[in-house]
């Protein structure tokens, strides 16, 4: 079930009629987790039971960790409770990557082997669950948060707007929300109506657009593509991606929020960065600030170790966080590529001589923004060879195909996603807090207004967004 | 609530109303369903197309072709009709000499 259908729609309407009539808070949190199971369920019932076993394992281990009061058995708790989150998400998202790479590792020797390649089945949003788990009975272990009750958990873990593809809402923004009935407000109602028309626009009109009429035709074959179609579909498919992913998490945030709840921000302006760090502190900011807290200081010790062990932790970090994007090797270069230019970009602060000169903001946002370019060329090629062919076709731009399949629309869209980084970063806040003074029956002409005119631009069809497969 | 996160919809400033605003949500959601069940027929139509075939689902087809034939007959679905086909031909639009280039390399 897809944010931008129908289907949603009537569904969301109907939890939205029937969550606000419930009478007490319990009720509401017990309507709002069948909603959210029937949503989940609609992909595939035979993972609803994976994600309440989920939710049951977090919940036991966090009971667990608060009755227990030697430091061995709790240490010992909690690594088990964190080990059978990852061998859950291990088994469904790496099983097969890894069976395959032992068998290829194993025919390059001579020991070729017929192992067994189960054609796993990827629960949708496992990714986010289990780091929704882990830092869980994390947070319980370091004390920062008190174990929850079982109903609590469930719902954190299975509240359907942030389900599948994030925002990673940590047990202590939400489950403080759960503890009474929530409140509505105009100004929460009028920013959650804005973030869900603008993610509509995003992902319907935009990205749909650039991904279908020209990104997705560019990556599939790139040997056939001029050099300027090339540097083209790799700016589209920044924009769509960013388009794809931060309209999943607006209209995430924005239908929480018309149930009563808050969700943090995921986005900031990404391509306005002006350094990696910069840029992980404005991209997909719930993972970037869980793989800081929960694997590079947490696991791996942060910057405790001295300067070598810093730079290591930050390739170890972004290594495992591209592979948390899926089992491929593009995804390990991805992070490998994101790691050593964070490491570069630490060490060249070690090192470099206060004296030397500092380029002006405008180029290092240019460079930064290539860099991030260069790893989305790795990020959504299906191979290595295909991301190797895809890159070569831009260094040697005269040895390949001629002509521009671009129309002047993609190019406008990939203008305008770019664009949008320029824009002054509290618009959305100056327009909600305007609408949040204007009569209900004006809101929801103006409301169906935009959806009208977002239904007649958008692209046939709804594709999958791209976050759902990782 | 962590410190380090910011929440979207935490505008500055009280709200207009410091009485629960469940009302006024209700009727906005309620308008601007009943507007777009109106003036966008054709997507409820659509929707009913995309559903897995059972007697049910063709029945909502049914009443969704009967909608839509009496919404376009009071003229409700044009201002849609207008906009898609204006959208349609920007998508059309292209550089002067590509679409000859286009047909070259096919």
């Amino acid at each position: 079930m897809l944010f931008p259908t129908l289907t949603f729609g009537v569904f969301f309407l109907i939890t939205f009629a029937v969550v606000w009539s419930a009478r007490s808070n319990e009720w509401r949190k017990i309507l709002l987790l069948v909603a959210s199971w029937v949503f989940y369920g609609a992909w595939d019932w035979r993972f609803v039971p994976l994600l309440i076993a989920s939710a049951l394992l977090n919940w036991a281990v966090a009971q667990g960790l608060a009755s227990e009061r030697f430091i061995d058995r709790r240490k010992a708790l909690l690594l088990c409770g964190v080990a059978i989150n990852l061998v859950i998400l291990g088994f469904f998202k790496y099983f097969d990557f890894f069976t395959e790479q032992v068998g290829a590792t194993l025919a390059a020797i001579g020991f070729e082997r017929d192992l067994p390649v189960l054609r796993v089945i990827l629960p949708i949003g496992i990714s986010f669950f289990t780091f929704q788990g882990i830092s869980y009975v994390v947070d319980v272990y370091r004390g920062r948060v008190a174990p929850a009750r079982l109903l609590d958990i469930l719902l954190l873990m299975s509240f359907f707007p942030h389900l599948v593809a994030g925002p990673i809402v940590r047990a202590a923004d939400l489950v403080p929300q759960f503890q009474s009935r929530p409140k509505l407000d105009r100004s929460m109602v009028s920013m959650a109506l804005l973030l869900i028309v603008w993610g509509l626009f995003k992902k319907t009109v935009i990205a749909s657009e650039l991904a279908v009429n020209f990104v997705d035709p560019v990556f599939a074959d790139p040997a056939s593509h001029s050099a300027a179609d090339l540097v083209f579909a790799a700016y589209g498919y920044a924009v769509q991606i960013y388009c794809d992913f931060s309209a999943y998490t607006d209209m995430a945030i924005g239908l929480a929020a018309l149930l009563g709840y808050r969700f943090p921000r995921n986005f900031n302006q990404p391509y306005r960065a002006q350094s990696l760090q910069d840029f992980w502190r404005r991209w997909h900011m719930t993972l970037s600030a869980w793989l800081r807290d929960y694997l590079y200081i947490e696991a791996l010790g942060g910057s405790r170790g001295g300067k070598l062990a810093t730079y290591r932790n930050l390739m170890l970090t972004m290594l495992l966080g591209g592979l948390w994007h899926g089992a491929n090797w593009t995804f390990v270069i991805w992070g490998g590529l994101h790691g050593g230019a964070l490491a570069v970009e630490r060490f060249w602060g070690d090192v470099a001589p206060k004296r030397w000169p500092v380029l002006p903001g405008s180029a290092k946002l240019l460079v930064t923004f290539h860099v991030v370019i260069l790893g989305w060329i790795f990020f959504r090629a299906p191979s290595f060879a295909d991301a190797m062919t895809y890159l070569g076709g831009i260094v040697s731009p005269f040895s390949g195909p001629s002509g521009f399949t671009a129309s002047p629309l993609i190019i406008l869209l990939i203008a305008f996603g770019l664009a949008m980084h320029a824009a002054p970063q509290h618009w959305m806040t100056d327009a909600a807090v305007r609408i949040r003074r204007f009569p209900a029956p004006l809101v929801g002409v103006g409301l169906a207004a935009l959806i009208l005119v977002i239904d007649a631009m958008r692209f046939e069809g709804v594709a999958p967004f791209i976050y759902y497969r990782f | 609530m962590s410190a380090a996160q910011e929440f979207p919809v935490d505008l500055p400033g009280d709200s207009i109303d410091p009485a629960p605003a469940l009302g006024w949500t209700a009727i906005t959601l309620g308008v601007a369903t009943l507007s777009l069940a109106l003036t966008n027929a054709f997507s409820i139509e659509s929707w009913g197309a995309d559903l897995p075939p059972s007697a049910m689902v063709a029945r909502v087809m049914d009443e969704a072709g009967r909608w839509r034939a009496a919404t376009d007959r009071m003229g409700l679905g044009t201002p849609r009709a207008t906009m898609r086909r204006i959208w349609t031909q920007t998508e059309e639009a292209r550089w002067p000499n590509q679409r000859g280039t286009e047909m070259a390399q096919r």
